[in-house]
C-alpha cells in the first residue's frame, strides 16, 4: 500500500520512526517480537519505552511490505516464537530510511542554530 | 473466498501464538531474575498491556484491503438474497423482464423511426416538390 507508507512518514513522524528502529535493531540479526523490544530499550538505555501495542503492528505492517519475513521457531527455552529476518528489500528500506533521518536531523540542527546576524 | 476467510483465522491464531509467546518470554525473564512465577507472570501481562486491544490493531494491519471490502460486500449481498427467496426472485425476474422489455422496445423504434427503411439507396431517391402555377 504505498499511499499508506507516504502518509505514514510525512504525518506521523513517530509511526516512521519505529518503523526504521525495528529495522536497524534486526539488522544485526533475526529476532523474535519480546528480543526487539529488549532490544531497543537496551540500546536506547531506556530512553525510548517501546509499546508493545506500538510494535506488533508495526512488525506486521513490516512484513506486509516485504521489509521482513517471519518464521516459527523454537527458542533456546523450548519456547515457540515467531522470529523475524530482514529481507533484502528491508536492507534496502533501512538505507533510505537512515539517509532520510540523517537529512532530518541536520535539518532540524540548522534550524534550532542561533542564526548568524549579519550586521 | 473460503481461502481467504481461513488464511484470516490462521492469522488471528498466529498473533494470539505470537503475543502468547512474548508474554512467556518476558515472564520467564522475570522467573530467571527471581522473581516468583505467579508475580512474574502478573508484571509481564501488566508490561504487555491490553492484550485482545493490541490483538485487534495487528489484525487490523492485515484487513480491509480494498479487494477483502469488495468480497466482503458480495457475500453480504448473496446473504441478504439467500435469506429473502421470495424477494430476491421477484426482484431479478423483475429486473429481467425490464430489462428484456427496454430493449426490445428501444429496437423497434431503431428500426421504424430511426433507421432508413430496408432498400431505400442513394439512387433510388425521388424528390417530389409541388410548384403552384401563375406565379
Amino acid at each position: 500500500m504505498p499511499r499508506r507508507v507516504r502518509h505514514a512518514s510525512r504525518v506521523d513522524l513517530l509511526q516512521g520512526t519505529l518503523d526504521l528502529i525495528v529495522l536497524q535493531t534486526l539488522q544485526w540479526g533475526p529476532q523474535h517480537g519480546y528480543a526487539i523490544s529488549q532490544a531497543i530499550n537496551a540500546s536506547s538505555h531506556n530512553a525510548f519505552k517501546v509499546e508493545t501495542g506500538s510494535l506488533y503492528p508495526a512488525l506486521h505492517r513490516l512484513e506486509k511490505q516485504g521489509y521482513v519475513r517471519a518464521e516459527w521457531a523454537t527458542t533456546e527455552h523450548k519456547q515457540r516464537a515467531r522470529i523475524y529476518h530482514l529481507t533484502a528489500a528491508g536492507r534496502r528500506q533501512l538505507s533510505t530510511e537512515q539517509s532520510r533521518w540523517s537529512q532530518l536531523v541536520e535539518a532540524m540542527a540548522s534550524l534550532m542554530k542561533p542564526r548568524r546576524t549579519e550586521t | 473466498m473460503r481461502g481467504l476467510l481461513w488464511r484470516r483465522r490462521r492469522r488471528t491464531e498466529e498473533i494470539a501464538e505470537e503475543i502468547d509467546a512474548h508474554i512467556a518470554l518476558a515472564t520467564r525473564e522475570r522467573i530467571e531474575r527471581g522473581m516468583p512465577p505467579d508475580d512474574a507472570r502478573a508484571a509481564a501481562l501488566r508490561e504487555f498491556g491490553n492484550v485482545p486491544l493490541i490483538q485487534q490493531t495487528t489484525r487490523e494491519v492485515w484487513s480491509w484491503t480494498a479487494t477483502e471490502q469488495l468480497l466482503q460486500d458480495l457475500r453480504l449481498g448473496a446473504r441478504v438474497l439467500r435469506q429473502a427467496p421470495g424477494f430476491s426472485v421477484t426482484a431479478i425476474v423483475l429486473i429481467a423482464l425490464v430489462v428484456g422489455s427496454n430493449t426490445t422496445i428501444y429496437s423497434i423504434v431503431n428500426g421504424l423511426l430511426v433507421s432508413p427503411a430496408s432498400g431505400v439507396t442513394a439512387p433510388r431517391l425521388v424528390a417530389i416538390k409541388h410548384v403552384p402555377q401563375g406565379l
